[in-house]
């Protein structure tokens, strides 16, 4: 009867209830199997979180990374050089870490696919903290920390004791016991001791634990070693799950195109798929191919109505493209599905004001702020300040632009477009100060550079506006204004 | 996240504190299809109810008729506790369907019978129904659930099997009890489901596999199992286990198992896994579809649309949000008003397909989708609406509040504009296989065996926009040297790197590691600015590991309430060179010019560390290093790493100002002997200058004026370089007396407030610089003075009066200074003041 409570409230979700009952009953019998394993289950899923979505690339990943294939590849090949051969967009703006705005923040946007260790180290990884996210070992342990709670009494199983080989030829406790240690413990070496010996007893036939090796090497950064397992996993049944931990591999050995093929190749199999649709749009996403993005999410919501992050991806797309009434009605679904936030009113202010629904533009940003958090306040702020830019109030943007810089002191856009109202009101010198500080926090920006070399221009200082001018254009290669700037700075150089 | 809710149908609540799980409710026509679904819950609790909602559609009110109390059709306790529901027709010779109850102890199947009541005029009353038992079976283990069917391909009969919770199956055959099936590779009870068409029963094992078994199969092989019994032990490997007919890998742990007949020739086994939703073809080996869920789900129940026969899955996920898909496509969600743990598809009297959930807690409840949204409103902002004229008023003001401060903004933000301006970047790091130049190689060769240290510092300056006149100046303190202090860029443009390098000279003991750049530049408006930064050097620079001394003269105790960290923590430099003792406590450290070894220890009992050395002056560097870093690796700043004044240390600066004291007495001399004879000479050649032009020159010999003349200048000459050796004594005093202070200063540090320490640090810290009648001592004693007479806590009046710097010359008003320089140090450190000004007392005395 205690037996059968446990495994009811096992199945209702109560894992903390059901632990307790099996402490007790293993007290009684410390032998029962059944009892050990339900208990272990119990734990595990107590802190189970999905591993597939929750990585980011620390900055030792990024920086140390061995396996890309090569340091310059061909545009359009890499995540790290999306290239511009795709027209369309590239004026979207930028997050703090240099990527193009995305629909949703998910995983591994974040982290900023650096060229250089300056920038790596530069980089902040949330808004508030210039903390750099570290080796991905570590986020692991944060998002479960199970590991690191004492248990009363010691804890349940002593790793160190247990007899993996003994365990591994069960395969009814060995599945139950790998999920513990690598979700619970959070020992992955212990993990892949267990999966190696078992899938040496089941003579490798047994996919999952093919997938569980895959797993292990991953975290531990083998990446060439997962992707083996996960191919060889993958030859003796197809899930999506291996298809995605695949995709992944290939999104971490920066193989966007492989990727891609892969996900196709699990479309045969899975047809209209959710998660692998997801991942294309979001492989697109990142090579800057906006289109193709933009027609795997279509699919996606075709496929599953209340999909936010394909919600959200089609309404910014067509929010860039000049179609905010059509945004506005992806925003408002969204709304109406209950998502609630400062992002979503701040969009859905933005949709209005650019549809021309003044009316609802004020209540819309007002509730934004009011539902804001430390880390969405800037943006805005910011965007208000746009909005009073747009309507003529100068001095309320620069006030607005302030306020943005006084929640996040690294906005350089806020510093821009201040120095771009302090030229208006003729205040050069700090103008130039204010461009030179956009220009020095987010070398990615194109907008201050450019500024300050039309500024240094005005001014007569052509050798700044040179420099300047030049940085624009390797930033943003076809920005046709810095190109006329840089042709007239070029035509004055020859004449002299 | 859905856009819709669930409308209510009929709802009601069973018992109260009573448990439910999936296998309790049960929806079958027990009375015919012409009387529709009954519902039929079973409690933990060994409850049995049964309920005919009987609600319908009101037109005037617009909402159904809900529950009423003529649903209840029965209520009653059957056991202790009811496992698992099911219908079938368990009797044989009747078409009828009978209902069977699993309880914790038996197998009972019941003959439901219906009686029509209805009052005397004739209104009904609602069906009432009653329970008899046809038959029952008692259980020898613990059943988790049960399962029913036409086993082994029988006509219009149903058998049952019960799965016990270790996963035995019992197998009855109506009345009569068939065979016992122990399965392998199950722990405990796992979903198990029956497929009629194939004679197959399809379960998930505890490795996380579905392994099918024909029901003929199983039936044989326990005959033949009782025959081997019977008969001999002969295959005795054979006899353990039977082998499952066909298995699929699932690969998660499975939640439940349902069969939907698809069309006349298929089938398919609906399988929910806890992350994924697969639809199995009905060999059992391959995949119809598959779907990865994003939810955790709860329940699901699968069933088919008739006309096409499409395949129909209702999942529940933990946010209580129910999805329905047709294959993998989601075609609708709607939010539900609880979280349920089981959920069926039931034909109502008056509503079809009606959704029914069962919480966990009893509550019951049929609903339908319906087609109207339930739009999320967000809630008002401004409750009373919004004054918008008070608000421009207010706006108006502060606009006024910021313009009129605006000024002192603006500065600030310029200021910011010059740190974005220049960036200076100082990096230093320890070279260690640099060229020797042939200078240095020779004095090594000759000195010592090891090299000295030399430390690479870069300087980088970067910056966005051309900068004129960049001039950089490098200053260290001795006895490090700077190969390059100073330099001039005339126009800096986006980055300059500059190589310098840093190296010891001589064998004064060093007090700081600090390099201080400065760079001044112009700006295109022609304004001058100035930026500094600060770096360290590396340690390593002047301090090697060497074995730790046991016993010297000069100890300084750190100790504070943080606790303290490995040596590994505060010194990794040099941790890697000293060998690696287990729990070693002491640490030495030797100046790698003056070759003074500074021992630190670390207390076993309290917070603290000893810092001990022969020379005192040699510990500064080691404990402004342990402060720092201890210090700067636990928490507060104030409580940790704060070493005592010790008698020590005043006394050492009172050595160190004797001696410095006495090196100027001793200048003072010479300078004036040199004067003395310097005026003598000069009488002398007038002398010889008066003798030359009275022409007598054979007399000037006679005189012995040459011979005075050639005496004089040799004293003279002989003083000078007495001067010369007094001057570097003097330098050298002069630096030991600041080692001295700085490090009495890192003492007081820790004990007084940062305003009184910057305080002390102006009147004392400072490089001695000399000049003809006035040095430190004349300074200091003003400065100090001055201090003692702000901080004297008895006068009230705030008098600041400008002492006038007079030369010290007695050794009496030297020691006025050392008593007030005790005395600002007992002030600032407050606690300590009785214990020194007492010593101090003492030390006057001594001295003088």
């Amino acid at each position: 009867m205690e037996l059968f409570k446990a495994l009811n409230l096992f199945n209702q979700g109560k894992y903390e209830d059901c632990a307790t009952i099996c402490t007790n009953l293993l007290k009684k019998n410390p032998l029962d199997q059944t009892v050990w394993v339900l208990k272990m289950r119990a734990l595990t899923l107590q802190i189970y979180v999905d591993d597939i979505e929750g990585e980011e690339e620390g900055i030792a990943e990024s920086l140390l990374d061995n396996y890309t294939i090569s340091s310059m590849p061909r545009p359009g090949t890499s995540l790290k050089n999306p290239g511009t051969s795709f027209t369309g967009q590239y004026l979207r703006p930028k997050t703090q870490s240099g990527r193009p705005l995305t629909g949703v923040v998910r995983p591994a946007t974040q982290s900023a696919m650096s060229q250089s260790i300056e920038q790596t180290l530069k980089t902040p990884r949330t808004a508030m903290t210039a903390r750099p996210i570290t080796a991905s070992s570590s986020r692991s342990v944060r998002l479960g920390t199970a590991s690191m709670l004492t248990e009363p009494g010691g804890p349940f199983i002593q790793l160190s004791r247990l007899n993996i080989s003994k365990y591994a030829s069960q395969p009814c406790i060995a599945k139950p016991l790998f999920e513990y240690i690598y979700y619970h413990e959070h020992d992955v070496r212990y993990a892949l001791d267990l999966a190696v010996q078992a899938t040496q007893v089941c003579q490798y036939k047994d996919w999952w634990w093919k997938v569980q090796l895959g797993k292990c090497y991953y975290s531990l950064g083998l990446i060439r070693d997962a992707e083996q397992q996960f191919k060889s996993a993958l030859k003796d049944s197809k899930t999506i799950e291996v298809i995605l931990r695949l995709v992944r591999v290939y999104v971490r050995l920066d193989q966007p195109l492989t990727a891609l093929e892969t996900c196709k190749k699990g479309l045969e199999y899975f047809s209209n798929d959710v998660n692998i649709l997801t991942e294309m749009g979001r492989i697109f996403d990142s090579l800057n191919n906006m289109s193709m993005s933009l027609k795997y999410y279509k699919i996606i919501a075709q496929e599953d109505a209340s999909h936010t992050e394909a919600i959200a991806s089609i309404g910014i797309h067509h929010f860039y493209n000049d179609q905010p009434e059509l945004a506005l009605r992806y925003y408002r679904r969204l709304l109406q599905m209950g998502v609630y936030n400062a992002e979503l009113f701040n969009n859905l202010g933005l949709c209005c004001f650019y549809a021309q629904q003044y009316d609802h533009v004020i209540s819309c940003f007002e509730r934004a702020i009011s539902l804001s958090t430390d880390e969405t306040m800037a943006d805005i702020w910011y965007n208000i300040s746009h909005i009073a830019l747009t309507v003529g109030d100068i001095i309320m943007a620069e006030e607005c632009l302030k306020l943005a810089i006084v929640s996040d002191n690294r906005y350089a856009l806020a510093y821009n477009n201040l120095g771009v109202i302090q030229i208006r009101n003729g205040n050069i010198t700090a103008a130039r100060t204010y461009f030179h500080a956009a220009a020095n926090i987010a070398n990615f920006l194109y907008e201050p550079h450019f500024n300050s070399a039309y500024l240094a221009y005005k001014v007569g200082d052509l050798q700044t506006s040179y420099i300047a001018v030049q940085k624009s254009l390797s930033t943003y290669p076809n920005h046709a204004d810095s190109k006329t700037l840089l042709n007239k700075l070029e035509r004055y150089f020859t004449y002299m | 996240m859905s856009l819709f809710k669930t409308k209510e149908w009929w709802r009601t609540r069973c018992g109260a504190n009573e448990t439910f799980d999936r296998h309790s409710l049960l929806a079958a026509p027990l009375f015919g299809k012409e009387r529709h679904d009954i519902l039929v819950v079973g409690s933990h609790d060994g409850y049995l109810r049964m309920y005919k909602p009987s609600s319908q559609w009101v037109d005037e009110t617009k909402s159904p008729t809900n529950y009423k109390s003529t649903d209840l059709m029965i209520e009653t306790r059957l056991d202790d506790c009811i496992v698992d529901l099911k219908a079938g027709r368990f009797v044989s010779g009747s078409q009828d369907l009978r209902l069977a109850v699993l309880t914790a102890s038996k197998l009972t199947v019941f003959d439901v019978a219906l009686v029509v009541e209805s009052n005397e005029y004739g209104l009904p009353l609602g069906d009432r129904c009653e329970l008899k038992i046809a038959y029952e079976h008692r259980l020898s283990k613990f059943p988790a659930s049960l399962t029913v069917g036409p086993f082994g391909g029988v006509r219009g009969r149903d058998f049952l099997c019960v799965q016990c919770l270790d996963g035995t199956l019992l197998f009855y055959e109506q009345e009569v009890f068939a065979f016992v099936q122990a399965t392998r590779n199950r722990l405990l009870a796992e979903p198990i489901v029956y497929v009629p068409r194939y004679d197959l029963f399809v379960a998930a094992s505890s490795s996380w596999c579905l392994e099918c078994h024909r029901y003929q199969s199983m039936a044989e092989w326990s005959r033949n199992k009782k025959e081997r019994i019977s008969g001999s032990e002969s295959d005795a490997n054979n006899a353990n286990n039977l082998e499952p007919d066909s298995t699929y890998n699932v690969g998660e742990a499975v939640l439940g198992i349902e069969v939907v007949t698809l069309s006349s020739f298929e089938v398919g086994i609906v399988v929910l896994g806890e992350r994924h939703l697969y639809c199995l073809r009905d060999n059992c080996a391959s995949v119809k579809y598959a779907k990865r869920l994003e939810y955790k789900p709860l329940c699901f129940r699968a069933y088919v649309i008739e006309p096409d026969g499409k395949l129909m899955v209702l999942v529940i996920a933990d946010t209580s949000t129910l999805m329905i898909y047709e294959g993998s496509t989601l075609r609708w969600s709607a939010q539900l008003p609880f979280a349920p743990v089981t959920v069926a598809r039931v034909q109502l009297e008056h509503l079809h397909g009606v959704i029914v959930i069962l919480s966990a807690d009893g509550r019951l409840e049929a609903c339908y989708l319906g087609s109207e949204p339930s739009l999320f409103v967000a809630p008002p902002l401004h409750p009373r609406g919004y004054d918008y004229a008070a608000a421009e008023r207010e706006l108006s003001e502060l606009r006024a509040a910021v313009s009129s401060k605006s000024k002192q903004t603006e500065d600030r933000t310029s200021d910011a504009g010059t740190d974005a301006e220049l960036t200076v970047s100082v990096n230093a790091s320890l070279d260690s296989d640099r060229p020797l130049t042939e200078k240095e190689s020779e004095a090594e060769a000759e000195t010592e065996p090891r090299p000295r240290p030399i430390c690479n510092v870069a300087i980088e300056l970067s910056s966005y926009a051309t900068l004129d006149d960049v001039q950089v100046c490098v200053d260290v303190s001795k006895p490090l040297l700077v190969t390059d202090d100073f330099y001039a860029l005339p126009s800096l443009c986006e980055r300059h790197v500059a190589k310098i390098r840093v190296y010891l000279d001589g064998d004064w003991p060093a007090f700081s590691l600090d390099v201080s750049v400065t760079v001044t530049y112009r700006t295109d408006a022609g304004i001058l600015r100035a930026v500094r930064k600060t770096s360290q050097l590396p340690l390593k620079t002047v301090l090697r590991s060497c074995p730790p001394e046991s016993t010297a003269s000069f100890v300084t105790v750190v100790k504070s309430d943080a606790p303290p960290l490995a040596f590994t923590q505060l010194f990794p430099e040099f941790s890697a060179d000293q060998c690696q003792r287990q729990g070693w406590n002491a640490l030495g450290l030797r100046q790698v010019h003056t070759g003074q070894t500074v021992t630190v220890v670390s207390g076993n009992a309290g917070n603290r560390y000893r810092v001990q050395s022969n020379d005192g002056l040699s510990s500064v560097l080691v404990v402004r290093r342990l402060t720092d870093r201890w210090g700067g690796k636990s928490e507060g700043r104030a409580t940790a790493g704060a070493p005592s004044v010790g008698q020590n240390h005043v006394r050492s600066v009172h050595r160190r100002i004797d001696e410095h004291f006495a090196a100027r007495r001793e200048i003072d001399r010479i300078t004036k002997e040199i004067g003395l004879l310097t005026s003598q000479l000069r009488n002398v050649e007038r002398r010889m200058l008066r003798a030359a032009r009275e022409r007598n020159e054979g007399s000037l010999a006679d005189t012995g004026l040459p011979f005075l003349f050639d005496r004089t200048c040799r004293a003279i000459f002989a003083l000078l370089e007495d001067l010369a050796k007094a001057r570097t004594v003097r330098e050298r005093a002069g630096h030991e007396l600041r080692c001295s202070v700085e490090l009495l200063l890192l003492v007081t540090r820790w004990n007084a407030s940062d305003e009184k320490y910057e305080v002390l640090r102006a009147a004392i810290g400072f490089e001695p610089r000399p000049s003809d009648r006035l040095d430190w001592e004349e300074t200091a004693d003003a400065a100090l003075t001055a201090l003692l007479e702000s901080t004297k806590s008895t006068s009230s009046e705030t008098r600041c009066s400008w002492n006038v710097l007079t030369p010290i010359a007695s050794v009496r008003e030297l020691n006025k200074l050392k008593t007030r320089l005790a005395h600002a140090i007992g002030r600032l450190a407050g606690t300590r003041e009785s214990d020194i000004a007492e010593m101090e007392a003492n030390d006057v005395v001594e001295s003088t």
